[in-house]
């Protein structure tokens, strides 16, 4: 067990002694992950932010259930997250056959949302920021089209640089099934990700995932 | 495509990769998410103190020991009163014994301190007063009285030595007190 990872087991035993400071400790170390794997799973920001509530909540009222010896805090607190979020891709196909676009949901878009566009406000060129925010743009609806299987171990293992054995933790399968979807899932990127790819009109719902395909519908519905 | 494991993506992918991963590591939690967040852990936590004595062992078993003292102390008291009455009935039982000549066996015992001062605190001794009747043998009668006899209140102390002393005698019709000493 590393350093980082004791410490995170001792916030979470002060959790249940009712510590605050311990859960916002928590908190500002894992909050930022949270969101960033729910906003690559579910391409909005209120149901990152959702996300990573619920997730908190879930670790407030039932610190116990997190056993030490079993993984780290992170790889729990990642769990419930894909937890939840399979939760809302089965809600969100529920209503995706009633709801079209919702005003309130604001779609995640990288190049154009929050903090990020001060990215673009460096001193390169203007031409290369824009394609480097077409690239992203590319990069993001590539992965978020992947079936969820897939996208999960590419956000895991080459967004947040996880390793596999945490990974494996997280989606509770041996390292090699982690290791034999991510070869898949970058292979399946790859031919997203190809110059002469088909056009997107190839794709069909009946391609992806059925809780990829609701989840595609309702945030695609929010931008329109 | 062939499902051919390769772990290394081309260098083309993992550039994208990372520029997207760039812009992700630039999302942060949104001021709402804070706020919210802040919100949660203090409700949390204000719960987490509310219910947090009652989860505790110690706290339950100091709340048993209370209970338990005092318990007991209304038993003991209890069984205090229950003690007085017989010091008195023990008393009436001692005032034939005592050497004041002739008292008759139709006594009355009215004991001046409480049972449970005799029962619960043992003392240096009890005052008991005692209602008797002294015969024409040992005092002339004055025609007062039943029989020629005359009533008194005795008060007498009990030490715990076992020893008995007489402290005043009260006449029973006048409510005068004739001291003994």
């Amino acid at each position: 067990m590393t350093a980082l990872t004791a410490e995170d087991a001792d916030l979470v035993a002060r959790l249940r002694r009712g510590d605050a400071a311990a859960a916002r400790e928590l908190y500002q170390r894992h909050g930022a992950a949270l969101l960033r794997f729910g906003l690559a799973m579910s391409n909005c920001r209120q149901t990152a932010e959702d996300i990573v509530h619920d997730t908190f909540i879930e670790i407030l009222k039932h610190p116990v259930r997190f056993d030490p010896t079993r993984g780290s805090v992170i790889a729990y607190l990642f769990g419930i997250a894909r937890h939840r979020m399979s939760r809302v891709a089965r809600v969100s196909l529920r209503d995706a056959g009633v709801r079209t676009s919702d005003p309130e949901e604001e779609a995640f878009d990288p190049a154009t949302s929050g903090p990020d566009s001060a990215l673009f406000d460096t001193a390169r060129d203007a031409g290369e920021e824009i394609d480097r925010a077409r690239d992203i743009e590319r990069v993001r609806t590539a992965v978020f089209d992947l079936p969820r299987v897939h996208r999960e171990v590419i956000v895991l293992c080459d967004l947040e640089e996880l390793s596999y054995a945490t990974a494996a933790e997280i989606l509770a399968c041996p390292i090699g099934t982690v290791r034999s979807r991510l070869s898949r899932a970058r292979a399946l990127l790859a031919t997203r990700l190809e110059p002469l790819d088909p056009p997107d009109d190839e794709e069909t719902p009946a391609e992806l995932g059925v809780d990829e395909a609701a989840l595609s519908m309702s945030c695609r519905g929010s931008l329109s | 495509m062939s499902p051919v494991i390769n772990e290394r993506p081309d260098r083309q992918m993992i550039r994208q990769l990372d520029d997207y991963a760039e812009s992700l590591r630039a999302q942060i939690p949104s001021a709402e998410l804070d706020a919210r967040m802040e919100a949660t852990i203090a409700q949390w936590a204000g719960e987490h103190r509310a219910h947090g004595f009652l989860r505790r062992p110690l706290a339950w078993v100091v709340a048993a020991a209370s209970i338990a003292v005092i318990a007991g102390g209304v038993t003991l008291l209890a069984i205090g009163e229950q003690g007085g009455d017989t010091g008195a009935q023990r008393a009436l039982a001692v005032a034939p014994t005592s050497p004041l000549p002739e008292l008759s066996a139709r006594t009355a015992v009215s004991p001046l301190a409480t049972g449970s001062q005799v029962s619960l605190f043992p003392a240096e001794g009890a005052v008991f007063r005692v209602k008797a009747n002294l015969a024409s043998a040992v005092m002339p009668t004055s025609g007062k009285g039943a029989n020629g006899e005359r009533q008194y209140w005795v008060d007498v102390r009990i030490a715990n030595d076992g020893t008995m002393r007489i402290m005043q005698v009260l006449p029973a019709e006048r409510g005068r007190v004739v001291p003994r000493e």
